[in-house]
């Protein structure tokens, strides 16, 4: 029977250390830039807090954490695919001609 | 490049230490967010349990380590939104002492626990919010800021100008301090510190 507890947030940081280089490289390479690598990283990170298993070795938590860092990057791709996203560099190729690129400079300019 | 090359360059990649710090603050602020939630579900007994829970937190607190520990909190505008962090409750968690008194109160911060965050990745450390009392109670200097100093061993030292009382004893109230690494955004970090010291 799994044994599920809350883990104390302080453990966090050990785990950061020792894992955190392995998970942000996974995620790199799986997802192709740092921004979403970092988030999936700490995703997993908040998972472990909240929901990782009783583990029965250093191993097992690795593995544990690999997993769940490898379903998270799955989800990111599998959304990206059905959410694809324009580079804001594309649409500033569009608008080569001087009388609109004020137009996309007054957009950047808008709140959030 | 073949295979191996391939494989010791992906092996060098390094999640960077800001990155780090952030992922650690965030996964505190996250777990302090989902505790806050559980305890509002309920909303017959919010209230009270809400008053219970601040009173047990920090009885509990006292009780198993003997003082408070401190907590990552966010910084919200006024529509709501999330543009900042910062650290409270920190009073257990540095130690401060006057170390000389010239015509400058020369203060000494020590940090208590310089491997948890926030004290394991700051570099910078000064006075946010201060102010000198004397005997009666009055304030005679209220001041926002000190220049940050370089951290040194979990160490720093803090310069306050005492140009403008006299002679006599008074005491040092810190209320927030603030600390910074390279590139980064200050954090401001709450808590009451106090020193007397004779000029």
């Amino acid at each position: 029977m799994r044994n599920t507890s809350v883990r104390p947030t302080d453990s966090i940081e050990e785990v950061v250390h020792t894992y955190g280089n392995m998970l942000f490289r996974l995620c790199l390479i799986t997802l192709g830039n740092a921004s979403d690598a970092e988030d999936v990283v700490q995703e997993t990170m908040i998972k472990y807090l909240q929901k990782a298993p009783k583990f029965e070795n250093g191993e097992h938590e690795k593995a544990w954490l690999i997993k769940v860092a490898t379903n998270k990057c799955r989800d990111v791709l599998r959304y990206r695919k059905n959410h694809p996203v324009v580079d804001v560099e594309e649409i500033m190729e569009l608008t080569k001609d001087a009388n609109d690129s004020h137009i996309i400079d007054a957009l950047m300019t808008l709140p959030e | 490049m073949n295979k191996n090359e391939f494989v010791n360059k992906i092996r060098e990649i390094e999640m960077p230490k800001d990155m780090q710090r952030r992922i650690i603050e965030n996964c505190y602020m996250e777990t302090e967010k989902k505790r806050m939630n559980k305890m509002f579900k309920r909303p017959m007994v919010v209230a009270a349990s809400f008053a219970l829970c601040v009173c047990l937190t920090g009885v509990t607190a006292l009780a198993t380590t003997g003082k408070l520990e401190g907590f990552f909190k966010d910084v919200k505008r006024w529509d709501g939104a999330v543009v900042g962090t910062s650290y409270e409750q920190a009073t257990d968690e540095i130690d401060m002492k006057v170390a000389n008194i010239t015509d400058e109160l020369i203060v000494e911060f020590t940090m208590l626990e310089p491997d948890t965050a926030p004290y394991s990745f700051l570099e910078m450390f000064g006075i946010n919010e201060y102010k000198i009392v004397d005997e009666d109670g009055n304030t005679v200097i209220e001041n926002e800021t000190i220049e940050m100093s370089v951290l040194e061993n979990n160490n720093v030292t803090v310069k306050i100008p005492l140009n403008t009382i006299s002679e006599g004893k008074y005491t040092l109230v810190v209320s927030k301090l603030i600390g910074s690494a390279k590139a980064e955004q200050p954090l401001v970090i709450s808590g009451t510190w106090e020193c007397e010291f004779t000029f």
